[in-house]
C-alpha cells in the first residue's frame, strides 16, 4: 500500500503543476497583452485612448481602404475595409455607431434607441452576449461596450476569434465624442463623427455656461427602487455629468460599495447629513411608485433643502445610467436647469 | 456459486457504465447540434473538421464543442470529488460544495479577480485550485485529533465551507474593483467558455479522475471503519489524505472554469450508487458519466430554453437532478 | 504456521493505552502462545477490547510495546501482518446496502498487490471461508436484510478470507443464539485443531470461555487478575473478586471444565468482592 500511494501521489502533483505550468505558459502570450490593458483601469485606459485618438484623428480613411483605430481599452483595432455587417452588443454602443451615421444588423436585447433599432436581431443581453447568434449574422465588424463588457474581454475576443472587436462607450461624458471619433475612424465616416462631437462639445459649452458664476449646488444621485437604491459617485456616469455641470457631488468623499464600481451605499443619516440642494433620481426595476416619489413622501427626508424646496428630479434611466452616449449633450442641457434654474 | 465471480458488482455495473456512457455521447452530439439556431448532423459533422460553411464550422468548432466538453469535464469531476467524499466522510451528504471545498476555491478566486488586476481566466485557475487545496487542508487541520474521523471532517467540512462563503461575500462587499466577474463567477457557469478553459481543466480531470477510480477499492475498505481497515492493513490517515488531495484537485479545477456550481457533487453519486450499488469501483467511474451527462444536459437547456438569453446552469441542474434523485429514491428504497 | 505450537506469537511488554484521559491498559506484559485458544475475560471497562486493539494495531501503545513474532508491531507493514491477523471488532460498522459476498471478498484487500486484479487463490480464499462461516447462502443478500447472527457470520467470513493464522474477536457470540453461538465456537475449535490458528478473543460467557479456550486470562481496570488454564483460574474466589458479585463454580461431568453460575441466592457483595 505504502509505496504505491505515495508514489501515485507523488506523480500526480508532478503532473499537474507541470501541466499547469505549460497550460500557463500557453496562456502567456495571449493574455499578457490583455492584462497589461484591462479596463479595471478605466480611467487610465480612457486618458490613454483619448490622447491616441487625437493623435490619429488627423489621419485620413479613404472609402474602401483599411480602417485603423485605438479603441476605449487601448486595444488596436483594424478593419479591412468600410464595415457593412456591424453587431453591437450594448445599448450604448448601437446610439454611438447611429451617431456616426452608421448602421447595425445586430443588437443587443434592452437596445431600442435610436427608433427602428428593435427590428434589428437580438444577439441577446449586454450582460451577455450570446455569441452564437453573434456569428450566425456574420458581422465584419462588433461593436462592444468598453465600460460594461471590459470583464468579459477574454470571451469575446476568443468567441468571435478574427471578426474585428471595438470597444467603445463612456463612462465620463468626454468618452462618447472619443468613441465617436474611433467609430468615425474606422467605418470612414470622419465628416459624421465630427459633427456629432461638436455637438457634444456644444452641449457642454453650454452647460458650463450656464454654470458660470453660480454657486454650485450639493447635489445627490440615487438609483435603484424606493427602498432600495444606491448613491452615484463622482466616477459615474451620471456623477461625471454632474461634475462637468461644476455641481458638488455629495458622496464624492464615499468610498464605492456593493457589486456596482462607481456607486455607493449611504445609510439613511448619511443622507440626512448630506443637506442636498438637488436630488437626481433614476428609478429602476419593475412599474409603480418612482423613486423620487419615495423620496417625496418618506417624512425622514422632509427636512432636506432639495425636499424642502422642490428640487427632486426624475432623470431618465437610459440616457442617465443605462445608455451612456450621444443623448447625454440633451441630457447635460437638462441637468443645467435642474442644478442652475436661476441662469436661465 | 456466487461467491466464484471476483466482483459480482463490477460485471453487473458494466451495462450501466456502458448505458451511461452511450448517453453521454448522445448528449453531447444533440449539445453541439442545438443552440441560437439548430444544425443538422451533417453540418454538425463538416463543422467538426472544419469544412463546409465557415460561421457554421466556427460556432461548431470554436463555441460549442469547447463548451459541451468543460461541462462534461466540470460535471465528472465534481460528480467524483462528490462520490471521493461520500466515501471519505461516509456520509452522504459529502459533497465538495458542502464541505468547504468549493468555497475555498472560491475565495481565491474572488481575492484573485479582486486583487490582481489581470484578466480573470489566467489567474484564477490556479487560484481556485490552490483555493480548494488550502480548504482541504484547513478542514483536515481541524478535523485532526491524533487521526481523522468522518464525523469531525464533516463538520470541521460545514464550518469551513460557511467561513470561506462569508469571507468571499466580505471581500465582494468590500471590493472597488470589477465587480461584475465576481459576481458572475459566483453564480456559476459555462457562458463564455472556450478551448482556453478546456486546456485548464482536461489535465486535473484525466489524472485526480485516474487517481480516483484507482483509489476507489480503499474506499469499499475504508467503508468497513477505520478498526476494520486499519486491521485489513490500510494505512488509513494516508489514503484518507490521498483521496482528499484528489477531490480537492478536481474541486479546483472545476470550480476555476466554471464557478460555484452546487449539487453535481452530493447528488450524482447517490443515483450512481442507486444504480449500481455499493462498490466504490463502479460509483466513481459511473459518478464521472452521470454527472458529465447532468451537466452537458442541463447545460444546454440553459442555452437553448430561453435563448439568445441563458438561463443559470445551476438552476437547471437541479430543476432537471432533484426530481431524478427523488423518484430514484422511492422507487428503489 | 510457520513456528512451532506454544512460541510467542504476540508479546506485551509493559504496554499502556489512554482513551481519552482515561488508562485503559495499564503496563501489561503478557504473551500470546501459538496455536493456544486465549479468552479475556473481565467486567465492563476493565480494557479487555482495548488489549484487542492493541493485539490488532488499530491502536497504538503509549508507552511499552505491542511485539509480532518478536518485531515491534508498527515497524511491521500493515498488509504483512493482515495477511496474519485478522481482527473483528464488538460492532462492526458496513454499509447496508453491501452484499455478503462483496464482505467477504474485502478480506482479501491485503493480499492484493496493487492494480493487479483477483486472482484463483483469493476466489478459493473467499469461497472457503464463506463455506466454513456457513454464509455461501447469503452471498447476495445485502447486509441489511441480514439478521444479527447471519450478519456476524458475514464478518466471519471476512476474517477467515484474510487466511489468517491468528483470529482476533471481540465478543463475537454476544448477539447470536445459543445454537449459532455453539456452531462459531465448533468452528473455532475445528479451525484451531485441523489449521492451528491461534485465537484471541473477548468472551463475557464464563461457562463459554472455560468450555472453549485453552486460556483465560482475567483483566480488571487494565491490569491482569489472573490468567491460566480455565480449571485452574475459575475459581469461585478468582471470579466473584473479578467481578465483585458472588458466583457458584461447578465443574462439567463430561468435559471436566468448570461452570460457573451467578448466586442468585447468596447476599449481594460478600467477602470475596474485595479483589487483590
Amino acid at each position: 500500500m505504502k509505496k504505491p500511494v505515495l508514489l501515485l501521489l507523488g506523480a500526480l502533483l508532478v503532473s499537474v503543476s507541470l501541466l499547469s505550468a505549460c497550460s500557463s505558459d500557453d496562456d502567456g502570450d495571449s493574455t499578457a497583452e490583455a492584462t497589461a490593458t484591462t479596463a479595471s483601469e478605466t480611467a487610465t485606459a480612457t486618458e490613454a485612448a483619448t490622447e491616441t485618438t487625437t493623435a490619429e484623428a488627423s489621419a485620413t480613411t479613404a472609402a474602401g481602404a483599411e480602417g485603423t483605430a485605438t479603441d476605449l481599452l487601448g486595444r488596436e483595432v483594424t478593419v479591412a475595409s468600410p464595415p457593412e455587417r456591424i453587431v453591437t452588443l450594448s445599448p450604448s454602443a448601437i446610439e454611438i455607431l447611429y451617431a456616426v451615421g452608421g448602421e447595425a444588423v445586430g443588437r443587443s436585447t434592452t437596445a431600442v434607441h435610436p427608433e427602428g433599432v428593435e427590428s434589428l436581431e437580438d444577439i441577446g443581453p449586454s450582460y451577455q452576449p450570446n455569441f452564437e447568434a453573434v456569428l450566425a449574422l456574420d458581422p465584419d465588424l462588433v461593436i462592444a461596450d468598453a465600460s460594461a463588457q471590459a470583464h468579459l474581454l477574454d470571451q469575446i475576443t476568443a468567441a468571435l476569434g478574427d471578426v474585428p472587436v471595438v470597444f467603445v462607450g463612456a463612462v465620463v461624458y468626454d468618452d462618447v465624442a472619443t468613441s465617436m471619433g474611433i467609430l468615425g475612424q474606422l467605418l470612414g465616416k470622419q465628416t459624421e463623427a465630427e459633427a456629432a462631437i461638436a455637438e457634444m462639445e456644444a452641449a457642454k459649452a453650454d452647460a458650463e455656461a450656464a454654470a458660470a458664476d453660480q454657486t454650485p449646488p450639493k447635489v445627490l444621485i440615487i438609483d435603484g427602487a424606493p427602498d432600495d437604491f444606491f448613491v452615484a459617485l463622482p466616477d459615474s456616469w451620471p456623477g461625471s455629468l454632474v461634475e462637468v455641470l461644476g455641481g458638488e457631488n455629495v458622496a464624492a468623499s464615499q468610498p464605492a460599495a456593493g457589486p456596482f464600481p462607481g456607486y455607493t451605499q449611504l445609510s439613511l443619516e448619511a443622507i440626512l447629513a448630506s443637506e442636498a440642494d438637488v436630488i437626481l433620481a433614476i428609478t429602476l426595476g419593475p412599474p409603480g411608485a418612482t423613486l423620487s416619489q419615495g423620496i417625496l413622501g418618506e417624512t425622514a427626508y422632509a427636512d432636506l433643502p432639495a425636499v424642502q424646496n422642490g428640487r427632486v428630479h426624475e432623470i431618465d434611466a437610459e440616457v442617465f445610467l443605462q445608455a451612456p452616449g450621444p443623448r447625454a449633450a440633451d441630457g447635460l442641457r437638462e441637468l443645467a436647469e435642474y442644478l442652475y434654474p436661476a441662469a436661465r | 456459486m456466487a461467491t466464484s465471480r471476483p466482483s459480482p458488482r463490477m460485471i453487473r455495473a458494466a451495462p450501466a457504465l456502458s448505458g451511461a456512457a452511450l448517453l453521454l455521447v448522445l448528449a453531447m452530439l444533440l449539445a453541439v447540434s442545438v443552440g441560437a439556431f439548430l444544425l443538422t448532423p451533417s453540418e454538425v459533422l463538416r463543422g467538426l473538421i472544419e469544412r463546409g460553411d465557415p460561421v457554421t464550422a466556427r460556432i461548431v468548432h470554436d463555441l460549442r464543442l469547447p463548451r459541451v466538453m468543460i461541462a462534461a469535464l466540470v460535471g465528472a469531476n465534481l460528480a467524483i470529488a462528490g462520490a471521493l467524499l461520500q466515501g471519505i466522510t461516509r456520509n452522504p451528504l459529502g459533497d465538495p460544495h458542502l464541505l468547504g471545498f468549493s468555497a475555498g476555491a472560491g475565495l481565491f478566486a474572488v481575492i484573485a479577480i479582486d486583487v490582481l488586476p489581470a484578466t480573470p481566466t489566467a489567474i484564477v485557475t490556479p487560484a481556485a485550485f490552490v483555493g480548494s487545496l488550502v480548504s482541504a487542508a484547513v478542514v483536515y487541520a481541524l478535523a485532526w485529533r491524533s487521526g481523522i474521523t468522518p464525523v469531525r471532517f464533516a463538520l470541521a467540512g460545514v464550518a469551513v465551507a460557511a467561513l470561506f462563503t462569508a469571507l468571499s461575500t466580505a471581500v465582494l462587499a468590500t471590493s472597488d474593483r470589477f465587480t461584475q466577474s465576481v459576481l458572475a463567477f459566483l453564480a456559476g457557469g459555462l457562458y463564455g467558455s472556450g478551448w482556453d478553459e478546456v486546456q485548464h481543466i482536461w489535465p486535473y480531470t484525466l489524472i485526480a479522475g485516474a487517481g480516483a477510480i484507482v483509489m476507489a477499492d480503499n474506499l469499499n475498505v475504508l467503508a468497513l471503519g477505520d478498526d476494520v481497515a486499519r486491521s485489513l492493513g490500510m494505512r488509513v490517515e494516508r489514503v484518507r489524505l490521498g483521496l482528499v488531495v484528489v477531490a480537492a484537485l478536481l474541486t479546483g479545477s472545476a470550480v476555476a472554469v466554471a464557478g460555484l456550481l452546487a449539487f453535481i457533487g452530493l447528488m450524482v453519486p447517490h443515483v450512481a450508487r442507486l444504480a449500481v450499488g455499493g462498490d466504490y469501483r463502479a460509483v466513481v467511474p459511473l459518478s464521472a458519466l452521470l454527472g458529465a451527462l447532468l451537466l452537458v444536459l442541463a447545460d444546454t437547456l440553459a442555452r437553448v430554453v430561453i435563448a439568445p438569453v441563458e438561463i443559470p446552469v445551476g438552476i437547471v441542474t437541479a430543476v432537471l437532478g432533484a426530481p431524478a434523485l427523488l423518484l430514484l429514491i422511492r422507487t428503489r428504497t | 504456521m510457520t513456528a512451532a505450537r506454544g512460541t510467542a506469537v504476540f508479546e506485551l511488554r509493559g504496554a499502556s493505552a489512554r482513551l481519552g484521559a482515561h488508562l485503559a491498559v495499564r503496563e501489561l506484559s503478557l504473551e500470546v502462545r501459538r496455536g493456544e485458544v486465549t479468552a479475556i475475560l473481565g467486567p465492563n471497562g476493565s480494557g479487555k477490547s482495548t488489549l484487542l486493539r492493541l493485539l490488532s494495531g488499530s491502536l497504538r501503545p503509549t508507552t511499552g510495546a505491542v511485539l509480532f513474532e518478536g518485531e515491534p508491531l508498527e515497524a511491521l507493514a500493515p498488509k504483512a501482518v493482515a495477511r496474519r491477523v485478522a481482527y473483528l471488532p464488538q460492532s462492526p460498522i458496513a454499509p447496508v446496502d453491501l452484499t455478503v459476498g462483496e464482505l467477504a471478498w474485502r478480506g482479501r484487500y491485503p493480499h492484493r498487490r496493487w492494480l493487479t486484479a483477483a486472482g484463483e487463490a483469493d476466489r478459493r480464499a473467499v469461497e472457503t471461508a464463506m463455506s466454513l462461516a456457513e454464509v455461501d447462502e447469503l452471498a447476495d443478500r445485502t447486509l441489511g436484510t441480514l439478521s444479527g447472527g447471519e450478519r456476524q457470520r458475514a464478518w466471519v467470513a471476512l476474517a477467515l478470507a484474510q487466511e489468517p493464522d491468528v483470529l482476533l474477536l471481540d465478543e463475537p457470540t454476544t448477539f447470536l443464539d445459543i445454537g449459532h453461538q455453539a456452531d462459531l465456537l465448533r468452528l473455532l475449535a475445528r479451525l484451531n485443531r485441523d489449521r492451528g490458528l491461534t485465537v484471541v478473543m473477548v468472551l463475557h460467557d464464563l461457562s463459554q470461555a472455560a468450555h472453549a479456550a485453552d486460556r483465560v486470562i482475567g483483566l480488571h481496570d487494565g491490569a491482569v487478575v489472573f490468567d491460566g488454564a480455565p480449571t485452574e483460574v475459575l475459581t469461585a474466589e478468582g471470579v466473584s473478586s473479578l467481578f465483585g458479585t458472588r458466583v457458584r463454580v461447578m465443574l462439567d461431568p463430561d468435559s471436566g471444565r468448570p461452570v460457573v453460575l451467578p448466586a442468585l441466592d447468596m447476599p449481594d457483595r460478600g467477602e470475596a468482592s474485595t479483589h487483590p
